[in-house]
């Protein structure tokens, strides 16, 4: 049986299809999803997030050109930015969720999937699995992306603006985080742990 | 609906870090049951809900009048310098004609904040009262809570980013003042306060009269 994890519901479980999810009949929450290939497709993806995340800060996103001056921009030059400014809370706050979360949750999920992929148990699995999962919500890159746009809406008007190399690193990394939510499978992981076992 | 048969009902506890249901044993005061597959704390409901997501959320209702109060950010140039709030951030992107991006503003930083403070307290006070109002209704409202908090952030990134772009000497500087560290304050209290609100608990209080 599986109890939803959103009214306590009991449900006997279906066997879902790759790509399925079952639905609580009571409230609508998701009870259960089936991953096409929960750890190695993980896996795959998680290192290509890596890469990318690595890419994203190090390329500047934005270049800015007004009466001569040019400024190139980073996410860290935009945490050094606030900090300056007085604003030392909320630069620790943006550091926390553009930088530190998401490489904290990508490096957490490796420390679980990699291992996992080879058929070994990693120590203290069950810590890093709760590490990476409570970080989830706090990575808000995809925020960030979208304010990036509206930071280009807001200044095409006032100054010559330009996407750089590291703009197009977070339109990658966006899309492959979202495939690591599609196909990170909670249920899985705790499958394959328990038969390692 | 007084009869559904719950994980609790049934003598069950569901483990809410690696989801295996567990069969609820007494346990001696004090001591605390762990689950066997990952080890996590069990508990039948997230401990202490309401309490929690009640001083969260005071103490994000506190932070969002001056979030809106004082200035965002302020933007220096030849012409001397304008400190923007939130609500005048927008009404100038109106003003500019910059219709779609003033709407996502508005919605991003005006609805959601708003939406999510009187949604957690609705369900807050409903679950209270032991309301039978519509329960699926408020299950779906709950996690489009959960869902669209973290989206408020969008105008603090954009301030961000404006902070370190702008910085062009004498043709314009822009400065982060101190509305942005409230409002974040904000953002980051109603993401605590839903993810302590239990939705279970919208389900037991019709439960547990029969």
């Amino acid at each position: 049986m599986i109890a939803c994890e959103f009214c306590d519901l009991l449900h006997r479980p279906l066997a879902l299809r790759p790509g399925e999810k079952a639905k609580c009949s009571r409230c609508g929450g998701v009870l259960a999803r089936e991953s096409r290939n929960p750890i190695q497709g993980t896996l795959a993806l998680a290192f290509a997030a890596l890469v990318l995340l690595v890419l994203a800060n190090v390329f500047p996103f934005l270049e800015i050109s007004l009466e001569g001056q040019v400024r190139e921009n980073t996410i860290a030059t935009g945490v050094i930015g606030l900090w300056g400014g007085g604003a030392q809370a909320l630069a620790v706050l943006i550091f926390f969720t553009t930088i530190l979360a998401p490489a904290l949750r990508i490096l957490g999920l490796l420390y679980v999937v990699f291992p996992l992929s080879f058929g070994w148990e990693p120590p203290g699995v069950a810590g890093a699995v709760r590490f990476q999962e409570a970080l989830v919500s706090w990575a808000m890159l995809d925020v960030y992306m979208l304010a990036l746009l509206v930071i280009l809406i807001k200044m095409a008007g006032m100054a010559r603006i330009q996407l750089e190399m590291g703009a197009w690193c977070f339109v990658a990394l966006f899309i492959v985080l979202t495939l690591v939510s599609a196909f990170y499978d909670r249920e899985a992981l705790w499958d394959r742990v328990e038969a390692l076992r | 609906m007084s009869a559904a048969l719950t994980a609790t009902r049934a003598g069950l506890v569901r483990c809410g870090s690696c989801e295996k249901l567990l069969r609820a044993r007494p346990l001696p005061p004090g001591a605390r049951a762990r689950c066997p597959r990952c080890g996590a704390g069990l508990s039948r409901r997230k401990p202490q809900s309401l309490a929690r997501s009640w001083a969260l959320l005071i103490a994000a209702i506190i932070c969002y009048v001056p979030a809106n109060l004082y200035p965002v950010m302020e933007v220096a140039g030849p012409g001397g310098s304008e400190a923007d709030t939130i609500l005048s951030g927008v009404q100038a992107m109106f003003a500019a004609g910059w219709y779609p991006v003033g709407l996502l503003i508005f919605f991003a930083s005006i609805t959601v904040p708003i939406l999510k403070i009187l949604s957690l307290m609705g369900l807050l006070i409903s679950v209270q009262r032991r309301s039978y109002w519509r329960p699926r209704d408020r299950a779906v409202l709950y996690r489009v809570v959960e869902i669209i908090g973290r989206w408020s952030m969008l105008d603090m990134f954009v301030v961000s980013v404006m902070v370190a772009l702008v910085q062009l000497g004498a043709v314009a500087n822009v400065a982060p003042r101190i509305g942005a560290t409230f409002f974040a304050a904000v953002v980051v209290f109603t993401i605590f306060a839903a993810q302590s609100f239990d939705p279970r608990l919208i389900w037991d209080a019709m439960e547990e009269e029969t």
